[in-house]
């Protein structure tokens, strides 16, 4: 749907955000004098337009009020107009405070000179966008839209106005050269006006075509108008987010021109683009396109836009969930669900069919839920299905009472039969082997429940509404207490929270209060279930829990708060204050075991940290938090938890090379994890997996501290492998065995890193001995791999950092690697992918690209989205594209940018840097892999164009460069910021070109 | 022959200079002033004039009034938290620091005095902003003056129960503690006085006196500014107490002067202009100026409980005679929430 046809629908809440997006850009900052300005901004804000409209008509009373902004009160005054506008439910009121906004504009158009001439236009534009599409609201007649299209052109030829104006002033400016932050924030707010008003322009001609009853036939030449500016933009300005979201609206008129192939083009070039917020509408109406062009088709082509809506559809936000574009989408998918669900011809097995069938009611029965114009389309779909979606439960009425009491009364009268519903229901829910009977009881019961709840919130409602000054403050308060109840049982948390934080805040240290905070405390922490991101909440939440421990001090069930608001600040890495908070408890279990997840919490803190010092000290507050916590735990009291927390505090002790710790905590009669096992028996497996190659940890690092009990403790050792074997049971045994065995080597590597100088020497020589008398006496495939693993991890760990080659020992590790993993793969044909891929990563370690790339372009043929040999495979290529002879040297960068290894349909098993930022690009959790993808094109580019004296592909490595960081500021953090800041530097230099970098500012 | 000498001399110095200092060596205490400079040393003698700070031999004397702080050596750590946070304005923060300090394993008595009245500071200021009870709060400032008469803070606890028994409508009384204040070492804490008194006078409807008190300040030669601040405050003071005795076109013309001037980072400063342009308003019987007035306070400068509470309590006034009912429920129920004991 293009931009302003949302406001058809839901004028209200989308058009001031527009409307309000320029002023935001271009208002000056007060220093001194009257703050006209920001008191404006409030007034609006607080609703209070009639007195800003006031205050603007006097506002020569105040002195010192810039005179920019005394030129800018029509300006304002519009501003005013538009918001009033947009509040009244009155639409003739409505369309009188639209008439006075243009007015206003108009007023102020006349000034030749000023800062804000342009936004004014724009603002001018988009009212007569907004006027046009109230006319063509409902059912327009022949004067209707006529008179609507006049307005859309006349929208087009304001905005053709500002789009010409702009032009020059930003032509101009390029040949100054800003270089004053206030002139490129002026430029800033040029470019950013005109790409706004470029894409008006185009939509406002699209929107006056549709007046025509026959859009394509008479107003063709208004869609080839806006059709050909559209072009422009998403090619000439696709950096931008104004640029993007064109080649959407491209595709568009390109359909409604009956262009498909070309409409279908633009629409999978839409999905190509970054993954954006910005982007994020767009890309759910171009996959509706695609749908829709796809379902054109004959025979049908439905999977396509399957494939491509439904990841999308899984990513939808919560703030999305009942976004008008979103139903078009859920509607779309649906109907390709549905086709495919009736191609007997293609789909043959019948669940396949069938569980289509599915997916098509899931989404249906979602858009049917959310009250919008698609609801309609959606039941009737259902109903299609067989669904008879039933509309809304209605209220059910109560009589008006007489009084509080009355009300209360008749509320209370209804418990017995809430009661006695809910045990039923119980019960009901709770038989086995339930039938369709018994099910159509238990949704009659539900019903009836549903019922009587909302009668008896009914009662209270009105009841209360009847309180005025000196009714029984008691009644109230009871009655409050009943309310919140009732609505906590009714699942509706907002309203629930509302009565009982007003019950609480008004009767602090009475019953009635505790009861009612209690009420808001649960149904806060349940909506925080449900938006686990939503800070407002959160911060009620926390809030209230504070009030409640002042309030009710002695109360126990009060002190659940404090609970409450420390696993809050966990949740919201407060560490500062959730430690305050536990340190502040008084001594106990339940002290202790906080002080145990807050260290366990600074130790995964500890992990995640890129910064050394903060690391250093989460991990000494995590070793101290723990140990505090376990040390708490008398006689046989502990449990899974503790033992969990113990494994966490010997890991730490062996980051922080406290051999001697680290042993005293597994050896623990108390809590240490062995004992904990031996006393619990049944121990769950991931625990006592987790235990035993903990230990083996602690057993190496023993060895490498006390080279003379090395026998001992191999012995000790090798007792160990056995017991982690038998730990791991069931028809996957091998496979997590493997998972632990690479976890296991993975957090040696980790204590490895950690460990410097002879240190890290003899605990390498301790390990390469352990490994080896394992190797000998095994043939068990998953310890051969876990010995390939961690000789492998040694090798990482012994090569000097940035070198990509491996030299001196580590070349011996590495080769022992290789045979290792040969020998694994010898023994067994269907060995895993991960074998494979660590016999391909030590090849390329070891400089045998050839090699490296036959094995991984073998994974990939059996999987090709594993996206780790992607990557290491594209790096391949460019690892071998330094070393080769310099005539093959661009023919090497482009495999690395484009791929290689051809399958037998001709499509390359490995993508290149190139298709992996593409598709990586598109979902959030594979950022980080998306910013190196990015930064390995430009650094192949670069080097390619280097060694090839092409300048034109180290400008193109340039523009790389500077696109993501158009359209990514923050470039994925600030250590990929530096990366890339370093690489533009360096082609800058090479370019003879003044050595810039990225602007500075994004660090920030 | 003469490097022996040289050497010689150099050891005879230092064993001199080992000698000479043990007891600045010993402990080092830091004074801030308002300037923002400090100085660190000894403190080596306290009265309610201020403090002796000794370095080097050298005595050094601070004026109270003229002190923002002092970190004292062995401060416990929660102290020197407690007390950025007070200087700060988050007093619900500085006391639950304070709360934290352990008084058994402070050495030294001036720490001990330090904690108790960064204690009786933050329960007054926030008595004072409607989160606590203002007699409690007054009766531990009391008790705190009475134990501590050699406090640096003394004229500073003087200054807030003034401020608790203006809130608390005992003007007779906050003119007694305020008058006191006329005795301190400072300047600026003398001309505060002055503003002060001229406060209560505006609170007992004494519009001439109020007058006569800002008059005064006003009529001062500005050295620092502190005494700047304060003429600005006493010029809104003045305008008041102008509208009071019924002479709103005066009173609207200072605060033209006064909004012309107008650094909106101040907020103190801007919410009592403000107010005090509603009140011009309302001797005027321009009761949308005021209203607009008053908005300004309520809208942009609420950070100042006491103006914004006042601001809030005319809004609930004025709204209604304008034909905005709802907007004064709406103010009303700010004004209760935010501020239950105003």
């Amino acid at each position: 749907m293009p931009l302003y046809t949302g406001l058809r629908g839901i004028p209200r809440s989308l058009i001031l955000p527009l409307l309000l997006v320029a002023a935001v850009v271009t208002t000056p900052l007060v220093v001194a004098g009257e703050p006209a300005n920001n008191f404006v901004k409030q007034l609006r804000a607080a609703a209070y337009f009639d007195t800003a409209l006031t205050y603007l008509n006097r506002i020569d009373e105040y002195p010192g009020v810039p005179e920019e902004f005394l030129k800018a009160i029509p300006l304002e005054k519009a501003q005013t107009y538009i918001a009033l506008a947009i509040s009244s439910r009155n639409s003739d009121r409505r369309n009188e405070n639209f008439r006075l906004a243009e007015a206003e504009i108009a007023k102020f158009l006349k000034l030749k000179e000023h800062p804000r001439l342009s936004e004014a236009r724009l603002k001018l534009g988009k009212l007569q966008l907004v006027r046009a599409n109230q006319l063509m609201g409902s059912e327009p007649d022949d004067k209707a839209r006529s008179e609507a299209a006049e307005s859309y052109l006349g929208a087009s030829k304001t905005f053709d106005a500002i789009v010409e104006d702009l032009r020059g002033k930003l032509k101009k400016m390029v040949t100054a050269k800003p270089s004053d932050p206030a002139s490129k924030s002026r430029r800033d707010q040029y470019r950013g006006e005109f790409l706004e008003a470029m894409n008006s322009a185009a939509e406002s001609r699209r929107l006056a075509a549709g007046t025509y009853p026959d859009p394509v036939k008479d107003g063709k030449e208004l869609l080839e108008e806006a059709l050909k500016s559209f072009t422009e933009l998403s090619e000439s300005y696709g950096r931008y987010a104004q640029g993007a979201i064109a080649t959407l609206q491209r595709g568009q008129v390109e359909e409604q021109l009956g262009n498909k192939d070309k409409a279908l083009d633009s629409y999978l070039r839409m999905l190509e683009q970054p993954d954006a917020d910005a982007l994020r509408d767009a890309k759910y109406q171009a996959v509706s396109g695609i749908i829709r062009l796809g379902l054109a088709k004959s025979p049908p082509n439905y999977q396509m836009g399957i494939d491509r809506g439904d990841p999308l559809i899984q990513d939808i936000r919560p703030n999305e969930r009942t976004a008008s574009n979103v139903q078009d989408l859920r509607i779309a998918l649906a109907k390709a669900y549905l086709a495919r669900s009736n191609d007997t011809e293609k789909i043959k097995k019948p669940v396949e069919r069938k569980r289509a069938e599915g997916s098509a009611r899931d989404l249906l029965n979602k858009a049917s839920r959310i009250p919008s114009p698609q609801a309609k389309e959606a039941i009737e779909l259902l109903a299609d299905l067989g669904i008879d979606r039933e509309a809304p439960a209605e209220m059910p009425k109560a009589e008006q009472p007489e009084s509080l009491g009355a009300a209360y009364q008749s509320a209370s009268d209804l418990q017995p039969a809430m009661d006695s519903l809910e045990k039923a229901i119980e019960q009901l829910a709770s038989k086995p082997n339930a039938d369709d009977a018994d099910k159509k009881q238990l949704d009659e019961l539900n019903k009836s429940l549903f019922e009587n709840r909302m009668l008896a919130i009914q009662y209270l409602q009105r009841g209360l509404s009847l309180v005025e000054v000196g009714s029984d403050s008691a009644v109230m308060n009871q009655a409050r207490q009943y309310l919140a109840y009732l609505l906590f049982k009714a699942k509706q948390y907002r309203d629930a929270t509302v009565v009982g934080l007003f019950l609480a805040r008004n009767a602090p240290g009475s019953d009635a209060g505790l009861s009612g905070g209690l009420v808001a405390l649960n149904a806060l922490q349940l909506l925080l279930v449900e938006d686990s991101g939503n800070e407002s909440v959160s911060g009620q939440l926390e809030s209230l829990a504070d009030f409640m421990l002042k309030s009710w001090p002695e109360e126990e069930k009060a002190a659940r708060a404090q609970g409450v608001i420390i696993k809050i600040a966990l949740k919201d890495s407060k560490w500062g204050e959730a430690e305050t908070r536990i340190l502040a408890m008084p001594k106990g279990a339940e002290r202790s075991s906080f002080m145990r997840l807050l260290g366990v919490l600074l130790w995964n803190e500890y992990i995640r940290s890129d910064d050394e010092a903060k690391a250093r000290e989460y991990l000494e507050k995590a070793a101290i938090h723990v140990a505090g916590g376990l040390s708490a735990i008398k006689g046989k009291l502990a449990d899974m938890e503790a033992g969990k927390a113990a494994l966490v505090l010997i890991k730490i002790h062996l980051r922080m090379n406290d051999i001697e710790a680290a042993s005293g905590v597994m050896e623990n009669e108390t809590y240490g994890p062995r004992a904990i096992i031996d006393r619990l028996g049944d121990a769950n497996q991931s625990f006592a997996s987790d235990t035993y190659s903990t230990e083996l940890l602690v057993l190496v690092q023993q060895m490498a501290n006390s080279p003379g009990q090395a026998d001992a403790l191999l012995k000790r050792a090798a007792g160990v492998m056995d017991e982690l074997r038998e730990s791991v049971t069931g028809p996957d045994a091998q496979k997590k065995l493997t998972a632990i065995y690479m976890r296991a080597s993975r957090e040696i590597r980790e204590s490895l890193n950690a460990s410097t100088g002879p240190a890290k020497q003899s605990l390498v020589s301790a390990f390469r001995v352990f490994m080896e008398k394992i190797s000998e006496n095994t043939e068990d495939a998953a310890t051969l791999q876990w010995v390939g693993q961690t000789l492998m991890a040694l090798a990482e760990t012994s090569m000097s950092p940035g070198s990509s080659k491996a030299t001196g020992n580590t070349v011996e590790l590495l080769e022992t690697a290789v045979s290792t993993f040969q020998r694994i793969k010898k023994g067994n044909p269907d060995a895993s992918l991960t074998v494979e891929f660590q016999l391909a990563k030590a090849q390329q370690m070891l400089g045998n690209y050839s090699a490296a790339i036959t094995e991984y372009a073998g994974i990939l043929k059996k999987k090709p989205t594993m996206l780790d040999a992607q990557v290491a495979a594209a790096l391949t290529y460019e690892q071998w594209a330094q070393v080769v002879p310099a005539k093959f040297t661009v023919a090497a960068y482009n495999k690395a940018l484009s791929g290689g290894k051809p399958d037998d349909q001709g499509k390359n098993l490995i993508w290149g840097w190139g298709k992996v930022s593409q598709l990586t690009g598109r979902n959030p959790k594979y950022k980080d892999m998306f910013f190196n993808a990015r930064y390995h094109v430009a650094l192949c580019r670069y080097l390619s164009g280097k060694k090839s004296g092409s300048k034109k592909l180290m400008e193109k490595s340039k523009s790389d460069i500077t696109t993501v960081h158009a359209l990514y500021p923050a470039m994925g953090g600030e250590a990929q910021f530096l990366k890339f800041d370093k690489l533009l530097k360096q082609i800058e230099g090479d370019l003879g070109q003044p050595v810039q970098g990225l602007p500075k500012a994004a660090v920030k | 022959m003469k490097r022996i000498f040289s050497q010689a001399r150099v050891l005879v110095f230092a064993c001199t200079w080992m000698l000479a200092v043990p007891s600045a060596h010993a402990q080092i205490d830091r004074v801030y002033d308002m300037k923002g400079d400090n100085v660190s040393g000894a403190v080596v003698e306290r009265t309610k004039d201020g403090v002796k700070l000794e370095k080097a031999g050298v005595t050094k004397n601070f004026k109270a009034g003229e002190i923002t702080k002092i970190m004292f050596e062995g401060d416990p750590p929660q102290l020197t938290k407690a007390r950025g946070f007070a200087l700060d304005g988050q007093y619900d923060q500085a006391l639950q620091e304070l709360k934290k300090v352990k008084p058994n394993t402070i050495n030294r008595d001036i720490i001990k005095e330090e904690v108790a009245f960064y204690y009786a500071l933050c329960e007054a200021e926030l008595a004072l902003s409607g989160q606590g009870k203002i007699d409690d709060a007054a009766r531990r400032m009391i008790d705190f003056a009475g134990r501590n008469r050699d406090s640096w803070h003394f004229y500073e606890a003087g200054k807030l129960l003034g401020d608790l028994a203006l809130a608390s409508n005992k003007s007779d009384q906050a003119l007694k503690y305020y008058r006191s204040l006329e005795n301190a070492p400072a300047e600026a804490t003398k001309i505060q006085a002055r503003y002060l008194q001229g406060l209560v006078q505006l609170k007992m409807k004494q519009g001439a006196a109020a007058v006569a008190d800002f008059d005064q300040i006003l009529g001062l030669k500005p050295q620092t500014t502190q005494i700047v601040r304060l003429q600005t405050l006493s010029k809104a003071g003045k305008a008041v107490a102008l509208a009071l005795q019924g002479n709103g076109d005066q009173a609207n013309e200072l605060t033209n002067t006064l909004i012309a001037e107008l650094n909106p980072e101040d907020v103190e400063i801007a919410a009592r202009i403000y107010n005090a342009r509603g009140a011009s308003c309302e001797a005027r019987d321009d009761i949308e100026g005021a209203i607009m007035a008053y908005l300004h306070t309520h809208l942009m400068f609420s950070v100042q409980p006491d103006a914004h509470a006042e601001a809030l309590k005319r809004l609930v006034e004025l709204w209604p005679r304008v034909g905005k009912p709802e907007r004064a429920a709406q103010a009303r129920q700010e004004l209760q929430s935010r501020y239950p004991g105003f």
